[in-house]
């Protein structure tokens, strides 16, 4: 009977013991995405060691180059680095580059975004904590490949042309600095791991900096990917507005609205895109209709304004149906 | 706060031919992308408060050292909420910079760490945790 016990308490200790070493043992560090390939390595990416604290210039024309955009970390250093602050900040990394035509998107924070982009053939820009919290030591270095069998990540970082880390101690540096990560692509390119919100941002910085053109590019592609996405709709809209293509402009402010009815900003817009192609009538119909969904609005009034000193039109134009529920038609 | 709304209006008037280079949109009827982008439903230009703050951003860049016309160049390309996220912060946000050429009393602190497991800044140092 005691034996009994003895070994049962034995048995006990050697389980616990088991389970403890399991905890201790590295865990591999695994993806949730099971189409992942186990390894990929960019090896054909630029390399431009870094200068003293130029990580930022070095990691930026470094997914730029793999973009396709000829740049040097000299060139992009004046855009990014902050002389006061020994360092480039984040949105500068972002913002920088647009003036070269490219876009910056930034990814979700997440390890299969990571891989997902790297298995695509997009190097991918990160942000790393390399110290602790209470010491930070911030530092841009960009990934270009990983190996999940030996649990390997590859980066250009620094001066290492190719530095190993541990999966898991690169994901440790990483998670300290709020997962940040990047991919530059040339307009008309979507990352694959990208939201439709990130890619829109990004986008919309081509058309801050008069590249309509290459902005709508961006919102065409982003339709495509994503048609169910107002904004991008509205987004493509202004770009060609701004092209002077109006009929183009029309058309996709009224997809837009057909996925966001009622939305008194498109709806501005759209009466605008009207007014441009003769068509004031229909125009001033849209604009009642933003008015009765944002009564007594500044830019609806300025809009109005705006229509009324265009020469009237001579019809023929595609009607509206206004969604919004009001005091009845105005004339 | 009546002394800070002078200096805004000064700094607006002063500034007035340097804005009309960038954020207005060539229509003034238009809602623009970032407009869009920052208003969720409802319907809001408040164009002038986001020149104030790109004009502030602009200044703080020169005193850290930005060359005045790269200066410029930088903020035509930040978004409001980019510009938003660097006004009042930006000496707190992160400044990647990397470990080339940091203090030797960091540099110490970081090598125990290293040593420890708990970073892995230097290649020769080998942790003990894997």
């Amino acid at each position: 009977m005691g034996g009994a016990v003895k070994r049962r308490v034995c048995l006990a200790g050697a389980l616990c013991a088991s389970l403890l070493l399991a905890a201790c043992a590295p865990y591999p560090v695994v993806p949730t995405d099971p189409a992942l390939p186990r390894s990929r390595e960019l090896v054909d990416t630029p390399f431009f060691p870094q200068e003293q604290y130029q990580c930022g210039p070095a990691a930026l024309a470094t997914v730029l180059n793999s973009a396709g955009a000829g740049v040097s970390p000299e060139q992009v250093q004046p855009l990014v680095y902050l002389p006061g602050n020994k360092g480039s900040l984040q949105a500068e990394m972002l913002a920088a580059p647009v003036h070269y035509g490219y876009l910056a998107v930034p990814l979700p924070p997440s390890l299969d975004s990571l891989l997902q982009e790297l298995s695509d053939g997009r190097p991918v820009l990160v942000l790393q904590n390399l110290g602790v919290a209470m010491l930070p030591l911030w530092h841009y270095a960009v990934v270009i490949g990983y190996d999940l069998d030996r649990q390997l990540v590859y980066l250009r970082s620094g001066r290492d042309r190719r530095k190993v880390y541990d999966i898991r101690r690169f994901l440790k540096t990483w998670s300290r600095a709020g997962h940040w990560a990047l991919v530059a692509v040339r307009p008309g390119e979507i990352p694959v791991s990208a939201t439709a919100q990130a890619y829109l941002q990004a986008a919309s910085a081509l058309e801050r900096r008069q590249r309509p053109q290459a902005a709508l590019q961006a919102y065409r592609a982003g339709t495509r990917r994503w048609p169910e996405q107002a904004l991008l709709w509205a987004a493509s809209g202004n770009a060609a507005y701004s092209l002077a293509r109006y009929a183009e402009a029309e058309a996709a402010y009224r997809t837009a609205l057909s996925l966001q009815p009622g939305k008194p900003a498109i709806m501005n817009n759209l009466a605008l895109a009207l007014a441009r192609q003769d068509c004031r009538q229909t125009a001033l119909e849209v604009l009642a209709c933003a008015a009765r969904a944002a009564p007594a609005n500044p830019v609806i009034d300025d809009t109005l304004l705006e229509i009324k000193a265009m020469p009237p039109g001579t019809g023929g134009c595609r009607a509206f149906d206004c969604p919004v529920p009001g005091v009845g038609r105005r004339p | 706060m009546k002394s800070s709304l002078m200096k805004r209006i000064v700094v607006l008037l002063v500034s007035v031919s340097f804005f009309s280079t960038y954020s207005l949109p060539a229509w003034s009827g238009m809602v623009t992308t970032d407009q869009l982008l920052q208003q969720s439903g409802a319907l809001d230009k408040s164009a002038l408060l986001g020149m104030l703050d790109r004009e502030d951003v602009r200044q703080q860049l020169i005193e850290r050292g930005v060359d005045p016309q790269y200066a410029k160049l930088r903020i035509a390309a930040l978004s409001d909420a980019q510009v938003e996220e660097l006004r009042g912060h930006i000496d707190t946000l992160p400044a990647g910079s990397g470990i080339v050429g940091i203090m030797i009393a960091v540099l110490l602190v970081l090598i125990i760490l290293d040593i420890v497991g708990v970073t892995n800044i230097f290649s020769f140092i080998n942790s003990p945790a894997k």
